[in-house]
């Protein structure tokens, strides 16, 4: 419980002031699947089979948003 | 069954909540142009996805393993009950004859541990001597043991694992990942052991206890806590006392000096 709790805790503290400070919903995006990468790596061997797999699913979502918006980057530069 | 609101309902519909919050403000942001309701919008729609994990997930029903045990128990108490055995269980840590390590039951009060006699094959111990005579059984908390090994790697064999800390951080660590307790502690003066830990659910505690089966043969959650603390040791303990104060489980252990 200790874990879920410090795991909620971080990452809400972290929504809140990424919300707060940035303007820009990518640079936000980026942020928060950082934040999230960390705590996984962290705290993730602390909780059970079933759920590191349900995040994962959040995982997977998120890397999937990272490409889009890794494409669009490239696809900025590279127009000109 | 249990009836009403319990704690698991009430953060799931938290979440919920969240995630719809999240999602009005996401809406809202988007219609208004505000990028900080949009980044307040997604961020909360995913604490939200997180918490509902949470709440969902739960490896162990701790109530339902009570219910399976319950009758691998029956048959352990009809043989205390038939040896008339008085004394509390002895937790043998792991060794050469006895891999999985064993809890012994002597048939009398005034006993002696002759390991020599006593292997994988073993259930009833039988020696010339009347002392040495019991009954040796596979603790109940051996598979928690293995699934420690298997995901900490600890065998306490290297220098830096013969450290308190790192026996604390591994119990702690098992509780946590099972979800039935928390806030392990181990204390150690001389041939005194004390193990305490918070229990999240102890029906089965208490019903052990009742029945006076505790202090002969553990429980699986106590039971690995014993084999894991008398393999740390490397010492033949015997079980004093377990209790249940308030969801905290107290469990007093001796270390056996004169084992043959």
């Amino acid at each position: 419980m200790k874990y879920k709790l410090i795991f909620l805790i971080v990452i809400m503290s972290s929504v809140i002031l990424f919300s707060v400070l940035i303007n820009e919903v990518k640079l936000f995006l980026i942020l928060l699947l950082i934040t999230y990468l960390l705590l996984y790596s962290l705290l993730g061997p602390y909780f059970n089979k079933r759920i590191q797999n349900n995040l994962d699913m959040i995982l997977y979502f998120y890397i999937g948003v990272f490409i889009v918006i890794v494409f669009q980057k490239v696809i900025e530069i590279l127009s000109g | 069954m249990k009836k009403g609101i319990n704690n698991r309902d009430v953060k799931r519909v938290t979440s919920l909540l969240l995630i719809i919050f999240g999602v009005i403000l996401l809406i809202n942001g988007y219609l208004q142009g505000v990028v900080h309701l949009i980044n307040l919008g997604i961020g909360l729609t995913v604490v939200g996805w997180i918490l509902l994990i949470f709440t969902f997930s739960r490896c162990i029903d701790y109530n339902i393993v009570s219910h399976v045990l319950s009758d691998y128990i029956e048959l352990v108490k009809r043989w205390i009950r038939a040896f008339d055995i008085k004394t509390g269980g002895v937790v043998i840590p792991p060794r050469e004859n006895l891999r999985d390590g064993g809890i012994y039951l002597p048939f009398h009060e005034r006993y002696k541990v002759n390991l020599s006699i006593m292997d994988y094959n073993t259930l009833l111990v039988n020696s010339d001597s009347r002392d040495e005579r019991g009954l040796l059984l596979p603790p109940l908390g051996r598979g928690l043991r293995k699934l420690l090994i298997e995901y900490r790697g600890s065998s306490y064999a290297s220098p830096e694992e013969r450290d308190i800390s790192y026996l604390l951080e591994d119990l702690e660590y098992l509780l946590n990942l099972l979800e039935i307790g928390s806030d392990v502690k181990v204390e150690i003066e001389g041939d005194t052991v004390v193990i305490s830990y918070r229990i999240e659910d102890h029906t089965l505690c208490k019903r052990l206890q009742r029945e006076d089966l505790c202090r002969k043969y553990p429980c699986p959650v106590c039971g690995v806590l014993v084999l894991t603390v008398a393999e740390f040791l490397n010492k033949v303990l015997k079980i004093e006392e377990i209790k249940n104060e308030n969801k905290r489980v107290f469990i007093k252990l001796k270390v056996i000096r004169d084992v043959l």
